[in-house]
């Protein structure tokens, strides 16, 4: 309050100074404007307050006028903050212009077409192509985490050209795909960003709740993301190159025995199994074979180039864009490179017609990435890498590697010398559009979209023998695939709006029609001569030909409209409808209808908000919506035969190779549908330096698609099963996005905080079956509970003696643990019934986080930018799989952890975590799936740190550049979890298995320098 | 405001406060018992005779006249001090009847041992009593071996027929009596052994069964002096009508019994005297008999009668083989009420193994279609170190390439042998089909998906041949000379 004071004390002091000089003469006062970056402002209107006297700031910045001493100049610019300067006796006035922080009349992409940012009555989350390039990632869909409150994504996996899960506000479904729908530029794009390159992207939108996304109906049930790629704009030609390097850092997860202490470990556990001992002299065998250091590359390198020109005249504007992405895996093979380029022109044929056309052409290449870096940890460390010298005699390039002594783990390096495995694709997107406004305030656009991509594949596995019984392929083939997909689109939409009064309405009504379809061939032959290069072609081969090939297509037919009313800005009405046809709906079912609709209010402008000046905007919102999923499994509108054996006829019978009906198609089968419901507000605060918004959300699934058993009176088998639409399911939560940004001198800050809570419970399922289990029982679904939670038994520490297992008994003393030794787990008797058995089992944990939110700082100080990324998950838990291959030896001799023996019980009070070392397991410390295996999931992640530097303009000026900005950077070069195993990025391939973290490709840390030129 | 933000201040201290009071007050493990006397506890054995590795029961009624909070059952020697927790503060049990089991421990020693009983009542007053077991329980059951008659022995009732009566008998600490009896004859035989301390006895009778067809149930009872009672029973057959009939290509009473299972091979019955069998000669010339017992040509065997080879004749010393002159499947029926018989060779034209190996790289294809070749997987195969149970180190088996229903495998045998017939995998998943046997010990015959691992004993390591025939179901394991 007492600053405020200040201001008002300070403003009335400068009013009395200008006057007692009201008496001006006229003058000329010259000048520049410019933004607080430096940069110059053309285009600056500059009047004189209170008067139709005024100028506009040429290309450089300048501006001259006449005015008096005691007249004030107002400077305005779209998208900078007002400015009154007295003139006083200043004759040369250089102004700095503030940029608004919010932009409320920022033009955003909705589901076909765009509206203001302060219109929107739906949840929508944007975020600029600007802020998602200060990652270098092969997926741009990583570099949005942590950024757009309501969206997790998990990256389950770090290797080249891996795909990250997506999930908006938590998921819907069970049974069928969660990931959401990708838009790019008005037209459906699957499920995976992997084509796009970060620095191709205008902004993102993010359609989160129904009444934002319905209007793509059956398709719309998981979220929708928007893209729009950049599109040329008037002005002279603008080149820049966006260039990084980098390199990934590999660090071996776990410190391995050596030979040493792998024999002392592999004597210790078989002493404990009351073996005999293997090893007599394990110090003899030294350090062993550093498989790691031999196989594994510390770094592999990453490069991300892109190249952009943009410009075009009044009536043409074009933009090209070429970007190539490169990332190396830590082998010898492994390999994802893309190339794709984007054109776009648009022109202005007359006041009523615009016309454009976009031309995406996209090339990948890869070589697979291995998948088993686990085994350089677990094999033995006492095989060597190669046979001896005198064994190699005779024996191809393939099998001069040494069969692991100890193990049945295949020689890691041997596998990574035969990987052959690569592919690839060539695609091209191209859309056309053309705008028609007929009559005032009528607009009609057309637009024809498709997308041809070509995949290729090819296989060659050469004959290797490096163990007779188990290691070996002995007929070399090859293999390759070839598919072929194409989509196309035909969009059109009329949209009339109209302004009378302070009441806009706007009505949009539209179809579309779109088709994919698909093809593919793939063969394979065995047999190649030898296994040189030349003959790696299936022409090559002898043997074994087989040749697979299919074909597929599916439709959509809809129709769509939008009603979008407000008065005064300040009271908002939004309705859509759409109406999907699609050929995966069988008769009964064949067109679903998807509505919604929003109100708001901005509140702010209400009368009785005039005192509270540090509000700027405050808007409320509600809204209603009907989402569909269409991904239906081909199982649900076809009938299956299945194969088995039988043994028919008189006496002993014969053995005869059958079929029988295994399943029906349903039909009456249809959809998922998810009706949501969603409250929010969007505020702007203390003078446009805070804003953001609080949401709450509901979505509940109905109709959700169960297999179901036949009954026994059907005459099916009893594995014949039918999909059918049952059960439902309800997800609720709240999200918070809240940015501060200003500037204290020369420092200019904005801080952001993104925060998200997903409650998830399945409310209704089927009464056949009334349990959902997943993952071979590990995880279990049932009504009012969160699916897929973690079920399994309760563990209580180790057995620390024999007193410990005696007393672990019922009340009539039989043993729950009767196997037990000392060293071995305690399992607990949940439902105390006296017996340790699979009705102890209960849930151990989940693997839906609490709350997710991510933390994103922005600084600039002079020619000096910082930027870091937060991302956050708290609350879940994780099944850490690896605790089995790094502390278990039974009936296995794959290494384990230095250490283990010390860490393990080896004695009362030794160790009440990790259970004794032994090559038997007849209590099942590890076979039984327990909480032992499950840990605490929560992480932070710091996503991104970069520190840039922008030449300045005196250095520019002279070397012909508009601008030039250096950069270091770290990608998720800090992770704080208390989880132990490889990465806490852990995903699953649906919601029934989701948390399972195995020996996955981690998320790496980057390190990157880079350049943004423009000129 | 602020006097009303102290006031709330003040309310939430006053809240909190009361409200730790209030459950303070309520604190269970505070509760007092006012008692005046000691539990009761009364033993229904204080001694048990017992041994090592055999389970004991402690049993016994606590009572009190307030609640019986635990009872503790301790003996330090046995690794044991278990509270069994009876009553709560919420629920109290006046009376309760203590019956724990125990375990005692393989490596005891051959002595009394104290199990203190100690009763807690709410106030903590105690009552103790000690249990004292004994190593000397006799509960192991005596050794009754009938050598014979062998169990469904059938005898061709041509005149009376002695049977002879062969038993071992043996116990641990004292054979009790051995009765020997057949009441529809009025055979009745016993020996006492009490007081003479005897701990092996071979026992030796003949039973004589009148010359008629019937059957016989001879029933075996041997006790031993701490009343531990077994007891075996035998079907002695007279009658023509064997159960079973076996088809033996071998010559000698030494092959019959050389195998480890599958010689000579179960034929099917198919009526009263009448059986049927499918066979598969693997050269020109294969001999065949027919035999009801599996360990000898003796006392029964049907071959061709040497005077009139249309004909069968029930002669160990005089019939003739009947010799299979092509290389390939025969049906062989025979009447032996009759004793006629017919042969007729044929092609099966049923299903046959095939495996489906054809992208062994295509984790997919492993996954969802994966079949493997045929192998044994079992354990017992000292050649063969990784086979243990693993279906990825699956030991191949030789595919006839005249005939896709036949397999072979040469290989030695050692120690404990089992194994079946499973087809390949190299993630150690179990592809189906397979093959096991109708039962574990000496099997004869195979069952599709279905049946028991077999498990023998090689005490020698030694060289067998396995052959198994898909279209018959027949598998055998003879050694390699």
């Amino acid at each position: 309050m007492r600053k405020y004071i200040h201001k008002f004390i300070w403003l009335l002091a400068v009013l009395f100074c200008f006057s007692v000089n009201m008496h001006g003469q006229e003058k000329l006062i010259k000048g520049t404007v410019a933004s607080t970056d430096g940069e110059p402002l053309p285009g600056v209107s500059i009047a004189i307050k209170g008067t139709a006297t005024g100028t506009i700031t040429d290309v450089d910045g300048n501006f001259q006028l006449n005015a008096e001493s005691d007249d004030v100049l107002q400077f305005s610019f779209i998208g900078f903050n007002n400015m009154e300067v007295p003139v006083g006796d200043q004759t040369i006035l250089n102004i700095e212009l503030e940029e608004t922080f919010v932009a409320l009349d920022e033009v955003v992409a909705i589901g076909y077409g765009r509206a203001k940012k302060s219109d929107l009555t739906s949840s929508i989350t944007s975020v600029k192509g600007e802020d998602m390039k200060t990652m270098s990632v092969g997926n741009p869909v990583e570099a949005l985490q942590g950024k757009a409150p309501g969206v997790q994504i998990i990256a389950g996996s770090g290797h080249p050209g891996a795909s990250p899960k997506v999930l908006i506000r938590g998921f819907t479904s069970l049974n069928l795909s969660t990931d959401p729908l990708y838009v790019v530029d008005g037209v459906p794009m699957g499920n995976n960003l992997n084509f796009l390159n970060t620095n191709e992207i205008e902004s993102i939108e993010v359609l989160k709740d129904a009444s934002a996304s319905a209007i793509y109906g059956s398709r719309a049930s998981n979220g929708v993301v928007l893209i729009s790629t950049k599109r040329g704009k008037d002005g002279k030609t603008l080149f820049s190159a966006d260039l990084s390097y980098g390199f990934q850092v590999f660090d071996k997860p776990y410190d391995m025995a050596n030979a040493t202490e792998y024999a002392q470990i592999m004597n210790q556990s078989l002493q404990n199994a009351e073996l005999g001992e293997r090893f007599p002299d394990p110090a003899s065998l030294g350090e062993g074979t550093d498989w790691w250091g031999e196989g594994v590359n510390k770094v592999s390198p990453q490069r991300n180039f892109s190249f952009q020109a943009s410009g075009g005249s009044e009536t043409n504007r074009y933009a090209v864009s070429l970007n190539y992405y490169d990332q190396d895996s830590f082998y010898n093979s492994g390999n994802w490179q893309k190339f794709t380029a984007r054109l776009s022109s648009d022109w202005d044929f007359a006041d009523w017609i615009t016309a454009g056309v976009m031309l995406n052409p996209r090339r990948e290449m890869w070589e697979s990435t291995p998948n088993w870096y686990q085994d350089y940890l677990l094999i033995d460390p006492v095989t060597p890498i190669y046979r001896p010298s005198e064994e190699q005699e005779g024996l191809n390039e393939y099998s001069i590697y040494q069969r692991s002594y100890y193990t049945y783990v295949w020689n890691p390096i041997a596998r990574d010398a035969r990987q052959f495995d690569e592919g690839g694709y060539y695609a091209l997107a191209a859309n056309a559009y053309a705008e028609v406004t007929p009559i005032k305030n009528l607009d009609f656009r057309t637009q024809i979209s498709g997308d041809y991509k070509f995949d290729h594949n090819d296989d060659f596995e050469p004959d290797f023998v490096i163990d007779g019984a188990h290691e070996k392929n002995e007929l070399n083939y090859a293999y390759r695939s070839h598919n072929f997909n194409s989509y196309w689109n035909w969009t059109n939409t009329l949209t009339y709006s109209l302004d009378v009064n302070e009441h806009n309405v706007s009505l949009m009504g539209g179809a579309t029609m779109e088709k994919w379809e698909g093809r593919f061939i793939n063969g394979t032959k065995d047999g190649i001569p030898n296994n040189s290069d030349p003959l790696r072609e299936i022409d090559a081969a002898t043997e074994n030909p087989e040749v697979n090939g299919n074909s597929w297509g599916n439709s959509l037919e809809s129709y769509l409209g939008r009603l979008s009313y407000n008065y005064l800005n300040r009271y908002y009405l939004t309705a859509t409808y759409r109406v999907d046809g699609s050929s995966k709906f069988l008769a009964n079912n064949k067109w679903a209808s998807f509505p919604s609709a929003s109100v708001a209010w901005r509140i702010s402008d209400e009368s009785f908000m005039d005192g509270l000046d540090f509000i700027n905007d405050l808007k409320i919102r509600a809204g209603w919506g009907r989402l569909g999923n269409q991904n239906l499994p081909s199982s649900v509108y076809t009938s299956g035969i299945g194969q088995d054996y039988y043994v028919f006829g008189p006496g002993q019978g014969s053995l005869v190779n059958t079929t029988y009906p295994s399943s029906m198609k349903n039909e009456d089968i249809k959809w998922e549908t998810v009706e949501d419901i969603n409250l929010g507000t969007d505020f702007t605060l203390f003078g446009s330096q805070v804003n953001g918004s609080v949401e709450y959300y509901q979505k509940k699934t109905k109709d959700m698609i169960f297999q179901l058993p036949y009954p026994n009176y059907s005459g099916y088998p009893n594995d014949a099963q039918i999909w059918s639409n049952v059960g439902s399911m309800k997800s609720e939560g709240v999200e918070m996005g809240l940015n501060y940004q200003n500037r204290r001198g020369r420092l200019k800050y904005d801080v952001g905080v993104t925060f998200t809570t997903v409650s998830v419970e399945a409310t209704d399922l089927p009464e056949i079956t009334p349990v959902v289990y997943g993952d071979e029982e590990r995880t279990k679904t049932v009504e009012g509970e969160e699916p897929g939670y973690f079920f399994g038994y309760q563990t209580n520490g180790i057995f620390q003696n024999q007193f410990e297992i005696n007393s672990h008994a019922s009340e009539n003393g039989a043993l729950l643990q009767a196997q037990a030794q000392p060293g071995d787990i305690r399992f607990v008797d949940v439902n105390g019934d006296g017996e340790l058995n699979g009705e102890d089992r209960t849930k151990i944990g989940s693997p839906w986080p609490d709350f997710t939110g991510g933390l994103n700082i922005s600084l600039a100080y002079d020619n000096f930018d910082f930027t870091a990324n937060l991302y956050a998950s708290v609350g879940n838990e994780l099944v850490n799989w690896l605790r089995e291959d790094l502390y278990s030896t039974q009936s296995s001799d794959n290494n384990v952890i230095s250490g283990l023996l010390d860490e393990a019980w080896h004695g009362e009070g030794t160790s009440n975590d990790i259970p004794i070392v032994s090559h038997t397991d007849l209590n099942q410390n590890f076979a039984r799936f327990s909480d032992y295996y499950v840990e605490d999931g929560s992480y932070m992640r710091v996503k991104n740190v970069q520190l840039g530097y922008s030449l300045p303009e005196s250095v520019l000026d002279r070397i012909g550049l508009t601008k030039c900005r250096f950069y270091v950077s770290g990608q998720n070069i800090l992770t704080v979890t208390n989880f132990e195993g490889v990465d806490p990025e852990v995903a699953g391939d649906n919601v029934l298995n989701f948390g399972f973290s195995g020996w996955t490709y981690p998320v790496l840390p980057t390190y990157l320098i880079g350049a943004n030129i423009t000129f | 405001m602020k006097k009303s933000g102290k006031s709330l201040t003040m309310l939430s201290l006053s809240l909190l406060f009361g409200a730790i009071l209030f459950w303070g007050c309520d604190d269970d493990n505070e509760k007092s018992w006012d008692v005046s006397s000691d539990p009761a506890l009364e033993l229904q054995a204080a001694e048990i005779h017992s041994e090592q590795g055999r389970t004991i029961r402690i049993e016994g009624i606590a009572t009190d006249e307030v609640g019986i909070k635990k009872i503790n059952l301790n003996i330090d020697d046995w690794y044991l001090n278990r509270d069994i927790e009876i009553s709560t503060n919420d629920s109290v049990v006046k009376s309760y009847e203590l019956s724990y089991d125990f375990l005692v421990p393989e490596d005891a020693a051959n002595k009394g041992h104290s199990i203190q009983v100690t009763v807690y009542n709410m106030g903590d007053r105690t009552a103790s009593e000690i249990v004292e077991v004994f190593m000397d329980g006799d509960f192991t059951n005596p050794v009754l071996d009938v050598k014979n008659p062998v169990n469904g022995l059938t005898l061709a009732p041509d005149s009376e027929l002695p049977v002879e009566i062969n038993a071992v008998l043996g116990d641990s600490r004292q054979l009790g009596y051995f009765v020997a009896r057949e009441s529809s004859i009025n055979f009745y035989d016993s020996v006492s052994f009490m007081g003479t301390g005897q701990l092996n006895f071979e026992y030796q009778n003949i039973a004589t069964l009148p010359a008629e067809v019937g059957e016989y149930n001879f029933e075996f009872v041997l006790a031993d002096s701490a009343g531990n009672v077994v007891t075996s029973n035998r079907v002695v057959k007279a009658s023509f009508d064997f159960d079973k009939l076996y088809l033996a290509d071998v010559a000698t009473d030494e092959e019959l019994n050389s195998d480890l299972f599958g010689v000579p091979m179960l034929i099917s019955k198919t009526a009263p005297y009448n059986f049927e069998g499918k066979y598969y000669a693997e050269a020109p010339g294969a001999e065949v008999r027919f035999v009801p017992q599996t360990t000898s040509f003796a006392p029964h065997c049907y071959g061709l009668d040497p005077n009139d080879p249309s004909k069968l004749i029930n002669d160990p010393e005089n019939a003739l083989p009947i010799v299979l002159d092509q290389k390939g499947y025969y049906l062989i029926s025979v009447d032996l009420e009759n004793m006629t018989y017919n042969v007729e060779s044929y092609v099966p034209d049923d299903w046959y193994f095939e495996p489906k190996i054809e992208n062994p790289d295509d984790d997919a294809y492993i996954e969802t279609e994966y079949v493997g070749k045929l192998g044994l997987v079992g354990k017992g195969f000292p050649d063969y170190p990784d086979q243990d149970w693993a279906t990825w180190a699956s030991i191949e088996l030789e595919r006839d390439p005249e005939n896709n229903y036949r397999f072979y495998k040469t290989l030695d045998m050692e120690g404990t042998v089992e194994f079946i017939f499973q087809p390949e995998h190299p993630w150690g998943w179990w592809p189906e089909p397979f093959w096991r046997f109708d039962r574990k010990v000496d099997p004869e015959k195979t069952i599709l998906k279905g049946g028991e691992n077999v498990a023998m004993t090689v005490a020698v390591r030694t060289t067998y041949k396995v052959t198994f025939d898909s279209h018959l179901n027949r598998a055998k394991v003879v050694p390699v000379q």
